[in-house]
């Protein structure tokens, strides 16, 4: 028999106290058995930074070598004498704001994949960052590549496998039949009227509310607002203990983000991707003052993230990567700032990774009709080693390519999973 | 659907009736609910479920207004749902009243906030959520909302708020009418102009912001059937608007790019409104605008995803009626698949909020004042520092006058996530602490048992769906067993209701 959470509901008004936890129980012991028969995970996290908006990759990444990048850049280029020097590289370094990231490149650390974009390039942003979540830029899918890899690695993990830190939940954690769950901060994860303590009203309340929302109807919103609800009453409780013993974790800053969202990764709940917004990139005027505080926070983010992946005593297991929906225009504008580009660098950081350059710059001469840079690396080339290098997912089901599309793997791993050597031998690290 | 709930409504609705605040248009109400049955004691009798108009004409208030009690419900229903369609739409613009804040705000335009002390726009919010909460024209609001979303613009970056009431009077002044004019006054709008950097648009150095957005965004949409190109020479022609220290908007000619422009196939020596018209009359695919613009309504007004003719229906009275606003919303409301269709919608947060308010403030004559001010915080304090439904609302997904970005609030299922879910469940939680002992001593006087009924009455709910009736009957039964008190168990249903989705439905 099949016991539901409306048995349970049923049952409650006989059982008296123990009905409040008797859902928990049965999660659990779901989880446990569905987990029998499944791959393993790769015991990696991953923490996705999205830089919202369209971050300007030339102003991050500056190729300080070429001379198009100051003939075309004249207000709002970055001085080379400002410009942090990244070693074992030449013609390229970073913005003055990065010195974290340029400390912890110079320690191996940070694989920059330059010029990541796609072809046919959308410069809407909304058209553009569905590409980027959606993973494939053929298909205007309406799940995300990392809800998918959800979907395709079933009974890993725990209550919930992929966090986005702030109110919404990206389409990037969202697949056909799974997807994560969003949390504001831990502080405030919690029922205001109180927790579910045995024989409380507050209990009371929250097993009414999950009455509420039990059944579906094929009615797309009232069923978001069902398995919606049931989803935030578990979430809520299986993350009880985490969110009161981490309640004054601030949410203000994007480094104090990062560092919510490392409490759940390195929890024992079995999350294993989390994901963090910085928005505010659209610098269509005065870049430069708007830009360098931007990426102060970027710089402070990751170096948080850093700290707390030794912190945590198995920095291997932990990777980070950033992505926008495009770079900005190579000419900047009339009004100290940049239209909407094309191909951009990524960020890797983690011991994990091999560090160093990957990809390359593209041309700042030859440009496309609308005068973009031409990527030099199709975004599946990263997220294929992300999904199956890292996350010992099956690359090609959830990205969609095949053999005949030409995808190679960036290979920016120290020591990709087995899943990857073996499932895909094609693709070599 | 819960039949014996609403037999039992009817039973109890003389109790309920006390509590409805004497509201001079709604005294014939008391006639028909005089006449309803008394539940007698014993086994429910047979049901008596919403007739089709009741069920109609409630769907309307949740749609295209706040919400209604059950008492307008069906006052409107025995007029008829046409003419409460008629009735919703009447509202004319020039009765949007001034008030002490926007006056405030007005005269404050040339404030500016900076990164360390960005402007407290909690007020603002404020004010305007207890406006959709109190105005008699709920449509014109729920319209604001919807060219809010539209023409989303931030204050964050424009930062001066006095400009954000004044781009909010436009949209209001406008929201049922003319969306040419709303097209050309929004273009050279000064917080527009801020936002979407049109105010740095130099001839010879264009901005391509506004034109890109204004193409993408507010009238033909991302696959609308323009280019880069076309992008570009919109750029060139929106060149020469300014915005002064005072926050007046100026067009400059010397800034302006006077030369041709190809735009759309067209070709002239266009300016900001050639760009409006020739988007509106000539794109070569037809009119591609008047899809967007009705599709974009329709997903907000209707459902997340409106039926094709539906919204063509809408885009063809948009067209033959120039383009005026009020026949598509007409078109709209009058389709079967609006009043009767199966599919539903989810509340934002400031309808919800402002729904909450609208149904449970008792002296909704006195400018629902009780309520809405705990709940709000008091309107002559401009710095209230924890305005509590400002920072619900960040956590339930909305912040007036701060969307998301440019394309403004996505709306639909994306209102629904475990963060924003748990703000409505604290939402509910919350606004039911804020009924008074007072209030609920008069609600449950003479009523045997907490119950939904009274609640349901007020916030406009002809029934429940099983799943949430049978819930808040075994939290009734749980509670009662539990020994908890008659007040504590009818804010405990007040809670359910306002979390359930039923309520959270529209």
């Amino acid at each position: 028999m099949q016991i539901t959470r409306r048995h349970f509901l049923r049952l409650g008004g006989t059982m008296g106290a123990a009905t409040v936890i008797a859902p928990m129980w049965l999660d659990a012991t779901a989880l446990r058995v569905s987990a029998a028969g499944a791959t393993p995970s790769s015991g990696r996290k991953l923490l996705v930074m999205l830089l919202a908006g369209g971050n300007d990759g030339l102003n991050t990444i500056v190729p300080f070598g070429n001379g198009d990048y100051y003939s075309k850049r004249p207000i709002i280029n970055i001085p080379q004498s400002k410009v942090l020097p990244l070693p074992g590289t030449a013609g390229v370094g970073l913005h003055p704001g990065l010195a974290k990231l340029q400390g912890l490149y110079g320690q191996g650390r940070v694989a920059i994949v330059q010029g990541v974009g796609y072809d046919n390039p959308d410069l809407s942003h909304f058209g553009s960052m569905d590409i980027w979540q959606g993973g494939n830029p053929a298909l205007r899918q309406g799940s995300g590549w990392l809800g998918r890899y959800l979907d395709h690695t079933p009974g890993r993990g725990g209550a919930f496998r992929a966090v986005s830190i702030g109110n919404n939940l990206p389409k990037l954690l969202t697949g056909e039949t799974t997807s994560g769950v969003a949390i504001s901060s831990l502080g405030g994860f919690h029922f205001d009227d109180g927790a579910d303590a045995p024989n409380s009203e507050a209990a009371r309340l929250h097993q009414g509310y999950l009455g509420c929302c039990s059944g579906s109807t094929g009615d797309a919103a009232t069923d978001a607002l069902l398995s919606g609800g049931r989803t935030t009453v578990n979430t809520v409780r299986s993350i009880a203990a985490l969110a009161k013993a981490n309640a004054g974790a601030s949410t203000a800053t994007l480094a104090d983000q990062v560092a919510t969202a490392m409490i759940l990764l390195t929890s024992n709940l079995g999350v294993e991707i989390a994901m963090v917004t910085l928005g505010s990139f659209d610098d269509h005027a005065a870049e430069n003052p708007n830009h360098d505080r931007l990426l102060g926070l970027v710089d402070a983010a990751i170096a948080r993230f850093h700290d707390l992946a030794v912190a945590s005593g198995s920095p291997e297991r932990y990777m980070l990567m950033t992505f926008s929906e495009f770079g900005r225009r190579v000419n900047e504008d009339g009004s100290g700032g940049t239209d909407h580009g094309t191909a951009a660098p990524m960020l890797l950081v983690g011991e994990g990774v091999a560090g160093g350059l990957y990809g390359a710059q593209p041309s700042l001469s030859q440009l496309d009709r609308n005068g973009n840079m031409v990527r030099a690396v199709e975004m599946r080339e990263v997220f294929s080693t992300v999904v199956e290098g890292w996350l010992a997912g099956p690359a090609r089901e959830v990205l969609g390519y095949g053999p005949g599309d030409g995808i190679t793997p960036v290979r920016f791993l120290r020591t990709p999973t087995s899943a990857a050597a073996t499932a895909h031998p094609a693709i070599a690290y | 659907m819960a039949a014996p709930l609403v037999s039992r409504l009817l039973g109890q609705t003389l109790h309920a009736l006390g509590l409805i605040a004497p509201h001079s248009s709604h005294g014939s109400l008391l006639g028909p609910l005089l006449q309803a049955p008394v539940a007698p004691p014993g086994p429910a009798p047979a049901p008596v479920g919403p007739t089709d108009d009741r069920r109609r004409v409630a769907r309307l208030f949740a749609r295209a207004g706040f919400g209604a009690t059950v008492a307008e419900i069906d006052q409107w229903a025995a007029a008829g749902y046409a003419a409460t369609v008629d009735h919703l739409l009447s509202f004319t613009t020039a009765n949007g009243r001034p008030d002490d804040l926007e006056v405030l705000a007005l005269q404050e335009v040339a404030s500016v906030g900076d990164d360390k002390n960005p402007p407290n726009s909690q007020p603002y919010q404020r004010w305007w959520l207890q406006r959709m909460a109190t105005t008699p024209n709920p449509l014109e609001e729920k319209l604001t909302l919807h060219w809010h979303g539209h023409f989303a613009t931030g204050y964050v970056k424009v930062r001066k708020l006095g400009l954000m009431i004044a781009q909010n009077r436009l949209l209001r002044s406008q929201a049922a009418g003319d969306f040419r004019a709303l097209c050309k006054a929004i273009t050279v709008d000064p917080a527009m102009l801020i936002w979407l950097d049109g105010n740095t648009n130099r001839k010879g150095r264009p901005n391509e912001n506004y034109g890109r957005e204004f193409m993408e965004l507010f009238s033909l949409g991302h696959d609308g059937g323009y280019t880069q190109n076309d992008v570009r020479e919109a750029a060139r022609a929106l060149t020469g608007w300014t915005v002064d220290q005072q926050g007046n908007a100026a067009f400059n000619a010397a800034l302006h790019d006077g030369r041709v422009k190809t735009l759309l196939g067209q070709t002239g020596p266009w300016a900001a409104n050639d760009v409006v018209d020739i988007v509106l009359d000539r794109h070569p695919k037809g009119p591609v605008a008047a899809h967007y613009v009705a599709g974009r309504l329709a997903a907000f007004l209707h459902r997340p995803d409106p039926e094709p003719q539906v919204v063509q229906a809408m885009a063809d009275a948009f067209v033959n009626g120039g383009y005026q606003i009020k026949p598509m919303v007409r078109t709209l409301l009058l389709r079967p698949e609006f009043s009767d269709g199966a599919g539903r919608n989810i509340k934002s947060p400031a309808e919800l909020v402002a729904g909450s308010i609208r149904g449970l403030s008792l002296a909704r004559g006195d400018g629902a004042v009780g309520l809405v001010e705990s709940l709000l915080g008091q309107p002559g304090n401009r710095t209230t520092p924890n305005d509590l439904f400002a920072q619900e609302s960040a956590t339930m997904g909305q912040v007036l006058f701060d969307p998301p970005n440019v394309a403004g609030w996505h709306g639909g299922t994306s209102w629904a996530n475990t963060a924003t879910l748990l703000a409505r469940y604290n939402f509910a939680a919350q606004a039911a602490t804020l009924v008074t002992d007072d209030q609920l001593g008069a609600l449950l006087d003479g009523t045997p048992a907490p119950s939904p009924q009274p609640w349901m009455l007020r916030l406009g709910l002809l029934d429940l769906f099983p799943a949430t009736s049978a819930a808040i009957d075994s939290y009734v039964a749980e509670a009662r067993a539990a020994k908890a008190d008659d007040k504590t168990v009818a804010r405990g249903v007040l809670t359910l209701l306002l979390a359930s989705p039923d309520y959270n439905l529209r």
